[in-house]
């Protein structure tokens, strides 16, 4: 019953008149195409950039800070044998 | 080295032409049947199959494998989803008388031939859902064309929707 609707359905829909393509939709498609690869890139190189500059920053900061060593003790050991 | 990458550009530009040529009419009729407008004048259904040719351009070398049709159906059925939002009322065409989604999943199940899974993930449905819009959809485009109903606006279609089981 539903094949036969389907079916039915389908050939409506092919006998539609199919609208003719446009002559020049496949110069707009690579125009708008292009435009994207090229923004795509832009974002990538711009990622890179950030993270380049994030890590020599984050370099510089611990050369100038040194945030890993350990602070000095502030505890005394026992004195013995005096 | 340059000229490999030459050679390359130019192969991509012909296999990209030459899937344009096969694949642009039939959806461009998808897109047609989609928006709901008259064949000979169709902007909207012409921007989208634009869109989704672009998407398919800038992602060719990313398809590994996948086949660019589909890819490129997918686009339309995405983009068609964001521009219905905005665009409800269709102008005509063969299945003006169907709501947006309605007819996204008509074209996806039967002028597409997408299976019912496919077209449920795509869409982001439960399967049941897809096959009840699908029903519905047929029911209202047959009993549109046999002459049986007069519908001329939304609002009787919605009433009839009710009515069927």
């Amino acid at each position: 019953m539903s094949d036969r609707k389907e079916n039915e359905v389908r050939r409506l829909l092919d006998t539609t008149p199919a609208p003719a393509v446009p002559a020049e939709l496949y110069d707009d498609v690579v125009r708008r195409g292009s435009r994207l690869l090229r923004q795509r890139m832009v974002v990538r190189r711009l990622m890179w950039w950030g993270a380049v500059l994030g890590f020599l920053a984050f370099m510089v900061w611990v050369a100038v800070t040194d945030p890993f060593v350990p602070p000095p003790s502030e505890v005394t050991p026992p004195l013995q044998g005096w | 080295m340059r000229e490999r990458q030459t050679v390359q550009l130019v192969r991509r530009a012909r296999d990209f032409e030459s899937f344009v040529a096969g694949a642009a009419g039939r959806l461009l009729h998808a897109a047609t049947l989609l928006t709901a407008e008259p064949p000979d004048d169709n902007p909207r259904a012409r921007r989208l199959l634009t869109a989704a040719l672009a998407r398919t351009y800038a992602s060719w070398d990313r398809l590994h494998g996948e086949d660019p049709y589909t890819y490129a159906r997918q686009q339309l059925a995405y983009r068609f989803l964001m521009m219905s939002w905005r665009l409800r009322e269709g102008r005509g065409g063969a299945l003006g008388m169907l709501s947006p989604q309605e007819r996204l999943v008509l074209v996806l199940r039967v002028h597409e031939g997408v299976a019912e899974e496919q077209t449920a993930a795509l869409l982001g449905l439960p399967m049941e859902r897809v096959r009840t819009l699908c029903f519905r959809a047929m029911s209202l485009v047959l009993a549109g064309k046999s002459g049986a109903l007069r519908l001329t606006s939304t609002e009787t279609v919605r009433g009839v929707e009710r009515v069927r089981p």
